[in-house]
């Protein structure tokens, strides 16, 4: 019996263990996995204030990016327009990216009342086919 | 002392060491873990209002808390004692149940030492700290050698669980199983390894399976 014991306690813990051990190897894979995919923007597709249609390629390889998707009714967005021009030597070796679901002209207006449509680095875009805006 | 100790009544013994543990946490909420402390480390993340709230909840059950103490320690012992039982029969060596459960209370005295020691550290040494600061700190252990900020959560309990402290332990249990009816400490020791050490094992992976189940993207 205590023979019997000796080999079959070891095997069902070894068994027990094993199936804890493959569960947590194949969950930690598939959240790495994910982890990985977030790490990726990925790719758009939204028109530029001329009305022709860009996607990934607007991005500058190699260059840190800050994309703003914002309202020009927005009171939260005016404010931070207003700070990003007032801040904007912070962002010299930064891309950014200023995303709106509104009409071309109006976020021409905006990007005139904060004094953005004269950084070189702030790019405007819209987002005509509602593809980001939920 | 060793004679009368192991002649003492084990109800008795887990009774004043599960006390000893309530007057213990007391002291260390009392001290350590007060409200400034929450109110330092989460302001940046809730409003005072907030924290003021969750502070009241926590005080109106933070007796449940101290009913945990006996419950987790006499499931912690008689895990321990289990596994000792289970390695004394395939040895052929006759420990009683209740001297491993006595056995395993009487070695897990030595984790005091890490909570005086946190205790002390925090009240004499290092003034200036916040919950992560307590949260983290396990000293002598495995996860001193790496990056927290870098170190996925799944293995912070595998790593704090290495420490001193813990093969301090089977020392101490070894002791024990020789005073408790084993020929020599060798012996004791021996058993102590060939099933605590198992025991541990089991133990840190299914923590870790529990954690990597309830929240699959650490």
């Amino acid at each position: 019996m205590r023979k019997i014991a000796g080999v079959i306690i070891p095997i069902v813990i070894l068994a027990f263990l094993g199936y804890m051990i493959h569960r947590i190897i194949v969950i930690k894979q598939k959240a790495d996995a994910q982890n990985e995919t977030k790490q990726k923007l990925p790719a758009f597709s939204f028109y530029s204030l001329n009305a022709s249609k860009t996607g990934s390629s607007v991005i500058k390889p190699g260059v840190p990016i800050v994309i703003f998707y914002f309202n020009t009714d927005c009171d939260h967005c005016q404010y931070e327009a207003m700070e990003l021009n007032a801040n904007i030597s912070a962002f010299k070796n930064v891309q950014v990216l200023m995303v709106s679901f509104n009409t071309a002209a109006q976020i021409k207006q905006f990007s005139k009342t904060y004094g953005l449509d004269k950084q070189s680095g702030v790019t405007f875009l819209v987002d005509k086919d509602y593809s980001t805006a939920s | 002392m060793i004679e009368e100790l192991k002649k003492y009544n084990t109800d008795k013994m887990f009774c004043i060491f599960c006390l000893y543990m309530m007057v213990f946490m007391y002291v260390q909420h009392l001290f350590l873990i007060n409200d400034q402390l929450y109110y330092n480390s989460l302001s940046d993340q809730l409003t005072y209002d907030r924290i003021g709230k969750m502070l009241a909840f926590q005080k109106k059950w933070s007796w449940l808390c101290y009913c945990f103490v006996p419950l987790t320690y006499a499931i912690k012992f008689l895990l321990v004692g289990s596994c000792l039982l289970v390695g004394s029969i395939l040895v052929k060596h006759k420990l009683k149940f209740g001297d491993a459960f006595k056995i395993a209370l009487l070695s897990d005295i030595i984790f005091i030492i890490p909570m005086l020691q946190k205790v002390g550290w925090f009240l004499f040494f290092h003034k200036d700290y916040n919950l992560n600061d307590i949260q983290r700190f396990s000293p002598l252990s495995m996860i001193n050698f790496f990056d927290y900020k870098s170190l996925s959560v799944l293995w912070v309990y595998p790593l704090q669980s290495l420490n001193l402290f813990e093969l301090l332990y089977i020392f101490v249990l070894g002791f024990w199983i020789h005073k408790f009816g084993e020929k020599n400490y060798e012996k004791g020791l021996n058993l102590a390894l060939s099933t605590y050490l198992p025991g541990l094992v089991i133990w840190i992976v299914a923590v870790m399976f529990i954690t990597i189940s309830l929240n699959p993207k650490i």
